[in-house]
């Protein structure tokens, strides 16, 4: 067992103790005369304030005279706070769907926040693996302008070329599928459902151009089917590299609004259990 | 020459994707402004939004809907108010008094544990855990949790609890409200236990804790009385010696079993024992034993001593003091109690004997006595009434009165009293002493005045005027331990020393379980013997007494820490009878102990009188009722077993039926 398995051998292990100390927590609570929705709603805020430190911890790099500890105990804390946190919510709504509009506003921030974080969670797992497999390391910042720069190649190759050739299909060609096709990310869905089958069909469809082309267009032909791939490969990495970026779209805005929802109901849940 | 891009979407995608996190940074933005936004239009009124709601009512509450500010002091404002109310601690208090105003049937110390004064609970806490210092054996050993849940014990046990405690509400239509668990109602107490059948402390003094509010002795009755051919006659219609039914019936609500009123229950055997026709009867009145010719044997100045008519009293059975009623009369009477206090408390048997050495005021002491009659025989009520003072006016007007008694009296020793008296208040002394042949006199009063079968007489014995009980829960008698039980000795209205003393003489009589308790003479004369069947309780110990004139009684006011529903239990197991639990103590009656400790203790004069505490435990000529009558159906396996199947929480006195 390496290090990093015993790390997350541990980190489970822990985990599981919190689990169960929650529902025995709890346990204690109800069987005693303690406002348990109360005690453990005021447990879940707690949670959920802490969980979301951790987006002000990354934008904070050090503190003087404290340590923030780094980014990656803070992540692991905050994934299985979250985890946990979803325990605590259950036991907090009675695993029952609530009653009032508010109420069922608030539930439904608190399991897109929970969701999403978990679809991250499992997109971080899931992705790097297999842009890892691609060998090729791109800056997920740059590839717009490495796509625009393929595009500005192929037009000029084409334009280039149009005095000397003797057909007008690449033109033709460029004009009705390969312009469009280089000006933005292109297949998105199917890249992300690991489908083989955007770039085959578009070279394809080039390659069955070669028969009709002249030994000069077909080099030129073949300088652009290049670069398709490497825009094929392009989008490839914009799309994975994206979806471990959108993810945060959902799940960071949903969590702002779950705080602003939480203080309310947490005064609400206050004044009207008594000022408990 | 590469073509300008001319769609800006397609020019946003180009972006560096710095702008990712500027957008995602709106975004949060937006969400948290949107959030906020919905939040202040829900919770912006001025009460609140139908848009809340922590869950439905139960059934109970269910007409009050949306209305929060019936049972939320928060309610009654916006979200301000909220804030504030979110962080009161009194919040919680100010509610439950909401709760209290459509239940007030809850006592008045709603909201201290249990609903009794905290004294109370003090008390009831200090006898708990002296009663329960025994060790815990091996099967009575906590659970796991239980352990764990005394370390998060509740600890606001010296301050008050609000409903909310444990009354949940908004948990659904059919969420019963009083439901608790065993541990919960444990949470508060310091002793606890597993469950009824494993820990549960031993029953110390079930369902006796205080005694009984009229003293019976079961024991007595039904294994000698009962059992007696000879009385089998004297038992109510259709009554079997052996049956319980007979003289306890359920209730309305079938939790308790009742008995039914003298006339029913006892008066068949008992009346006789009340009216006492044999016995004298109560001596409220009383002339002196004076004779003008014992006088004279000893006293060779008997000549001086002028009281005109006296009746001879010589040889008789006279008191040797006053009977408490006319020494309050004589109270006021300055020249008497100084006579008095010269002659002695036991004037009235030395008269004789003392006219040698205090003719004077034997002469006085005869005289107050004569102008007491006098007054009484001209002005009847008004002038016992003026005699009495104003803490003790009631006297006066009490019923069956006195007054055509010592009307009588004059009529026959003191027939010319009148003149006698004029005489003596124009400064000149009775022409001379005479002795009234009182027998004749006597004769001339009708028979009804001294041959009734109660009610007051006159006494040719004694000379005196007696009253004996005309029967069960006779009027006067009971005025007068009324009167006696209202006076509290340390807030009474200032009355004369001497008044107070002779009432508590009264009480004396009146108190006696024996009917022989008379101040002046030990024997039987006959009280009516109200106390040696209705207990007086003195639970605050500060001498006001409160008389149980009646049994005990089913109200809401009954409503005890402890239940115990008869019904079911009669009902669930037709082969059991009421002998299943209450088994008869047959130690318990025996020559001796009729005078029972609970009921009756000696007087500093060795004298039987009543017990007043009523917290007194008494079996009442049963065994005591132990945890394994119960166990045998209540545990684990058969039936419930919770503290609320037995106990009360809410409970409006300490004391049990």
């Amino acid at each position: 067992m390496n290090k990093q398995a015993k790390r997350q051998f541990f980190d489970f292990g822990i985990f599981l103790l919190l689990c169960a100390a929650v529902i025995l927590l709890n346990a204690i609570w109800s069987s005693r005369l303690s406002h348990t929705p109360v005690l453990n709603g005021w447990v879940l805020l707690a949670m959920i304030l802490s969980l979301a430190a951790y987006q002000v911890r990354k934008q904070i790099q050090t503190l003087p005279f404290l340590s923030l500890g780094s980014l990656s105990t803070w992540f692991r804390i905050h994934k299985y706070t979250g985890l946990l946190s979803c325990l605590v919510f259950g036991l907090h709504i009675n695993f029952r769907i609530p009653n009032g509009t508010f109420e069922c506003l608030l539930a439904g921030l608190y399991l897109g926040v929970f969701f999403s974080g978990v679809a991250g969670l499992l997109l971080t797992r899931l992705i790097p693996p297999r842009l890892a497999s691609t060998g090729a390391k791109v800056l997920f910042e740059r590839i717009p302008q490495q796509v625009q720069q393929l595009g500005e190649e192929v037009e000029n190759i084409v334009f280039e070329n149009m005095p000397r050739s003797e057909s007008t299909i690449i033109p033709e060609i460029y004009a009705n599928q390969l312009r469009s096709f280089f000006r933005k990310p292109r297949s998105i869905l199917l890249h992300l459902l690991q489908s083989g089958r955007p770039p085959q069909l578009l070279l394809v469809q080039l390659r069955g151009q070669q028969r009709a082309l002249s030994a000069n267009e077909q080099a030129v032909m073949q300088e652009i089917t290049n670069r398709v791939t490497i825009k094929n490969d392009l989008d490839y990495q914009f799309t994975l590299q994206g979806m471990l970026r959108v993810w945060l779209f959902v799940h960071v805005p949903l969590t702002y609004a779950l705080l602003v929802f939480s203080i309310f109901h947490a005064v609400l849940a206050g004044a009207f259990t008594g000022g408990n | 020459m590469s073509e300008p891009v001319q769609n800006p979407d397609e020019l946003s995608t180009l972006l560096p994707m710095q702008a990712l996190l500027q957008k995602r940074r709106v975004a949060s933005f937006l969400a948290s402004i949107l959030s906020l936004t919905f939040c202040l239009l829900v919770f912006g009124g001025s009460s609140t939004s139908p848009a809340i709601s922590p869950g439905r009512l139960s059934s109970a509450h269910s007409a009050m809907k949306d209305d929060c500010a019936q049972c939320h002091t928060a309610a009654e404002g916006g979200f301000s108010n909220w804030v504030s109310h979110a962080f009161d601690s009194k919040t919680s208090l100010a509610d439950s008094q909401r709760c209290l105003k459509c239940h007030p049937e809850i006592s008045t110390h709603a909201l201290s544990p249990h609903g009794m004064c905290p004294q109370d609970l003090f008390q009831l806490t200090a006898n708990a855990q002296q009663k329960t210092k025994l060790s815990l054996s091996d099967s009575d050993k906590q659970s796991f949790l239980q352990t764990l849940a005394e370390m998060t014990a509740h600890k606001n046990q010296d301050r008050s609890l609000t409903c909310s405690t444990c009354h949940r509400e908004h948990h659904g239509q059919k969420t019963d409200l009083t439901d608790l668990t065993n541990q919960q109602c444990q949470s508060c107490h310091a002793r606890q236990f597993e469950s009824f059948a494993h820990g549960h402390p031993e029953f110390t003094d079930f369902p006796h804790e205080r005694r009984s509010r009229i003293y019976f002795d079961h024991a007595k009755h039904l294994m000698q009385y009962f059992a007696d051919e000879k009385f089998a006659h004297l038992l109510p219609a259709g009554t079997s010696a052996t049956s319980c039914t007979a003289c306890h019936q359920q209730d309305s609500s079938g939790r308790f079993m009742v008995t039914g009123g003298f006339q029913q229950m006892c008066a068949n055997c008992h009346t006789s024992e009340i009216t006492d026709k044999v016995y004298p009867g109560i001596a409220f009145f009383a002339l002196p034993n004076f004779s003008q010719t014992e006088s004279s044997k000893v006293d060779s100045v008997q000549s001086e001593i002028l009281i005109g008519e006296w009746p001879a009293t010589d040889g008789t059975n006279n008191l040797h003091a006053l009977p408490p009623f006319m020494e309050m009369l004589l109270a006021d009477d300055k020249l008497f109690q100084h006579a008095k206090q010269t002659l002695g408390d036991d004037a009235p048997r030395r008269l004789n004997y003392a006219s040698q050495k205090h003719p004077a005021a034997v002469e006085q002491y005869l005289w107050s006595i004569k102008q007491l009659i006098d007054e009484i025989a001209q002005d009847g009520e008004a002038a016992l009434e003026r005699r009495l003072g104003p803490s003790y006016s009631a006297v006066a007007h009490m019923k069956p009165s006195i007054v055509e008694s010592v009307i009588s009296m004059q009529r026959v020793w003191f027939p010319n009293l009148m003149s006698e008296v004029s005489t003596q208040r124009h400064g000149k002394p009775p022409a001379q002493s005479l002795q009234v042949n009182s027998l004749e006199t006597y004769r001339g009063i009708s028979a009804a005045e001294h041959t009734s079968g109660g009610g007051w007489y006159l006494s040719k014995t004694d000379f005196s005027i007696r009253y004996r009980p005309q029967g069960h829960a006779d009027r006067l008698i009971k005025s007068w331990i009324e009167l006696q039980a209202r006076t509290v000795p340390n807030t009474d209205l200032k009355p004369t020393g001497i008044r107070k003393q002779a009432l508590a003489k009264m009480f004396q009589i009146l108190e006696s379980p024996t009917g022989s308790g008379t101040v002046a003479t030990r024997g039987p004369v006959s009280s009516g013997r109200c106390l040696k069947c209705h207990t007086a309780d003195d639970p605050t110990r500060n001498g006001q007494l409160k008389i149980n004139w009646l049994a005990f009684r089913p109200t809401d006011d009954n409503k005890t820490l402890h239940k115990f529903t008869h019904a079911p239990h009669l009902k669930s197991r037709k082969s059991e009878t009421c002998s299943s639990c209450h088994i008869l103590d047959r130690n318990f009656t025996s020559v001796g102990t009729f005078y029972r400790p609970e009921f009756f203790l000696r007087d500093s004069e060795n004298r039987w009188a009543i017990n007043t505490n009523p917290a007194s435990a008494h079996a009442s000529g049963f065994s005591r009722i132990t945890k394994a009558n119960c166990v045998n159906c209540h545990n684990e396996s058969a039936v419930r077993q919770s503290c609320l199947t037995c106990h009360n929480y809410h409970s409006c006195q300490s004391g049990s039926n």
